[in-house]
């Protein structure tokens, strides 16, 4: 359908719109990572773009300090952006594992027929409800303030994900393509491992991105279970204020862009799955 | 090549039972159709002979050879799906080299191999493509190229052609018979459409409701059917199949349809109604092509009136559907003459006649003709 002039107008207005919403918020972010300290606050008054840019901001969250900075930092972002990282990459793998493996059981083998369910028990309760006890087990188990401490739960916050996701993935795949490998001669497990992983391949990275960032972006986890040694960056961004200062809204722009790269990065990476991964089910049968 | 036996084999999903007490004998080298409706349970009993169901009871034997200790990966069994079950992650290369890989063949041979089989389905030009991207057609015959590549004992076809197009489905059934003389292979192949059976198999196996209703040649199985299940499900247009009451009157036995028609019984099917005494209902068989107009042929042929109602074209020649009262005979208005609204004589053959028992199905009077 062709659209008239003065629809086209309003139609790209609408876009452009809704582009805006989307994207100030980044802009704003960008760009004040990137303004010295004078800038971000209100007094200069508010400017859309940095009139003296600096890098002084990322400077202060790497060194701890900057020229030109009275305030400092007793810990600089390295340590936080190490755990995060660990944190979420195994606490990913963990789900992503033991959520791939059960949900093939269940679908396939028929094994456990209430797991589907009381997995998903798990995300009813909100997690606020357990973390007590949860840190009374981690300390009594010496897990607090661990990276495997953190990567398990992790782990066991995002399987229902990871096992729903996986589920409805493999109920896609034709039972007789594995019964054809069969067939060929192949064994359970080198059907599992060379014909039907491949094939939800595309559902297993869209599955590994959702629940990296749901690791990535926790903040109470970390915060009830860390104390120094593996804080994680959302817990180590809300400490970024300081008694002269107040907020470090420059320095947390800062760290907002650095967390923001490895999602992003990851989500590049296995761009090609993704978009198969969630138009899954259009497979030729 | 191997031959299969099928003893006493049931199999039971809770409480519905797919198969029931089924025996069969497929001879080597011997292409069998298993034929039914749908949800007959064939598909179970060519799962059950690959492994990919258990059996709930009895036995099934390769060469005599028991095989429910056999693992499904070891049966060396080549099966093709309904849906082809393409391995569409892999390339049509790897799809046809991968029951051979899996059986670590050595690498050259593999190739030879797979070249010759791409060659002889007409898939070379496609070999490196992933295989997702082949069309219906050429899927088709990369399944078949997959599972004939590892020159299984025996080849198991689960209504591979139902989802073809018409052209394509007939080109695939005669290339399927040329392939089946080439590898000169054991082959189930499981249809619900009896055009296939008919001109692929050696022997039909027609199965309703987990039974086996009748095993024979195709030729055996049209024109003497063992019960009236079979024949009404083979022959297109179909038998008519006439129900009603057995009555003698005055030394003349006779079938009483409800609406009020009656078939003065005549000759051998006479006979053969007559042959077993407790049977009070019968039901009367006759070929559309065996029914005749003009003068009668035969003395025991059954005399008829009826309207013609309608007249259908069916190619070269015209069904014409007669009305005697309530019941409905069809027939091929063989001479061409027929008008709708016509009363018309027409013969039922005696010797072409079936005698039925309506309560259990079974053909009276010795089936031998």
């Amino acid at each position: 359908m062709k659209l008239s002039p003065s629809a086209l107008t309003l139609k790209y207005f609408f876009v452009l719109l809704a582009s805006a919403i989307v994207l100030y918020p980044l802009l704003w972010m960008v760009t004040m990572a990137f303004k010295p300290y004078p800038e971000w606050t209100t007094v200069a008054g508010l400017t859309w773009f940095p009139k003296n840019p600096t890098l002084q901001n990322f400077e202060f969250i790497f060194y701890g300090e900057a020229k030109g900075l009275v305030v400092s930092l007793d810990r600089t972002i390295v340590g936080p952006l190490i755990a995060s990282l660990v944190t979420s990459i195994c606490g990913t793998l963990v789900a992503l594992v033991s959520g791939t493996l059960s949900s093939y059981a269940v679908v396939r083998f028929g094994l456990a027929p209430m797991l589907p369910l009381s997995v998903l028990q798990l995300r009813l309760f909100p997690p606020l409800a357990v973390m007590i006890p949860v840190m009374v087990m981690w300390a009594f188990i010496g897990a607090v303030d661990t990276w495997w401490g953190l990567s398990l739960i992790y782990g066991i916050v995002t399987l229902p994900f990871a096992f729903w996701l996986m589920k409805t993935f493999f109920e896609e795949v034709p039972v007789e393509i594995e019964d054809a490998a069969r067939v060929a001669g192949c064994s359970y497990w080198r059907v599992f491992y060379r014909i039907t992983l491949p094939i939800v391949k595309p559902g297993l990275a869209t599955c590994a991105l959702f629940v990296f960032i749901l690791n990535w972006s926790d903040y109470l986890l970390a915060l009830m279970l860390t104390q120094k040694d593996w804080v994680t960056l959302p817990v180590y961004m809300a400490t970024l204020t300081s008694a002269m200062g107040g907020q470090m809204y420059g320095m947390k722009a800062a760290l907002g862009i650095i967390a923001a790269i490895p999602p992003v990065v990851f989500g590049l990476m296995i761009q090609k799955h993704l978009v198969r991964g969630l138009t899954f089910g259009a497979l030729k049968q | 090549m191997s031959s299969i036996q099928i003893r006493n084999v049931t199999k039971r999903f809770g409480d519905f039972t797919a198969v029931d007490n089924l025996t069969l004998d497929i001879e080597e080298g011997e292409f069998a159709a298993l034929l039914g409706p749908s949800g007959c349970g064939k598909t179970t009993t060519m799962n059950m002979i690959a492994g990919i169901e258990d059996l709930t009871k009895g036995s099934i034997l390769f060469d005599e050879q028991e095989l429910s200790g056999t693992r499904i990966q070891d049966r060396n069994i080549g099966f093709v799906f309904q849906n082809y079950a393409i391995f569409t992650h892999l390339s049509v290369y790897k799809n046809l080299s991968y029951g051979l890989e899996v059986k670590k063949v050595d690498k050259g041979e593999i190739e030879r191999r797979v070249k010759a089989m791409a060659d002889r389905m007409s898939i070379t030009h496609r070999l490196d493509q992933p295989a997702a991207s082949l069309s219906v057609n050429e899927m088709q015959k990369l399944a078949i190229g997959r599972s004939a590549i590892v020159e299984p004992r025996i080849f198991l076809l689960d209504e591979p052609l139902s989802n073809l197009d018409a052209g394509f489905r007939a080109y695939m059934r005669a290339e399927l018979k040329v392939l089946q003389h080439e590898f000169g292979q054991t082959m189930i192949y499981v249809t619900h459409d009896q055009i296939e059976a008919m001109s692929l198999a050696d022997k039909i196996a027609i199965i309703d409701q987990g039974k086996l209703m009748q095993y024979g040649t195709p030729l055996d199985i049209y024109n003497s059917p063992d019960n009236r299940f079979v024949a009404n499900f083979i022959g297109s247009p179909r038998m008519n199949l006439i129900d009603g009451e057995l009555r003698e009157e005055k030394d003349q036995l006779k079938l009483m349809v409800s609406g009020g028609a009656e078939i003065k019984l005549q000759g051998q099917v006479k006979s053969e109604f007559a042959s077993d005494g407790k049977v009070q209902s019968g039901s009367f068989g006759i070929r559309p092509q065996d029914i005749y107009f003009g003068d009668q042929r035969s003395d025991s042929d059954i005399k008829m009136h009826g309207t013609v109602e309608v007249l259908e074209r069916v190619g070269p020649k015209r069904l014409a559907y007669l009305h005697v009262l309530e019941t409905m005979f069809i027939a091929f208005d063989d001479q061409d003459r027929l008008k709708v609204g016509d009363k018309v004589p027409f013969y039922l053959p005696s010797e072409k006649s079936m005698a039925f028992d309506l309560a259990s199905g079974r053909r009276l009077g010795g089936v031998a003709k």
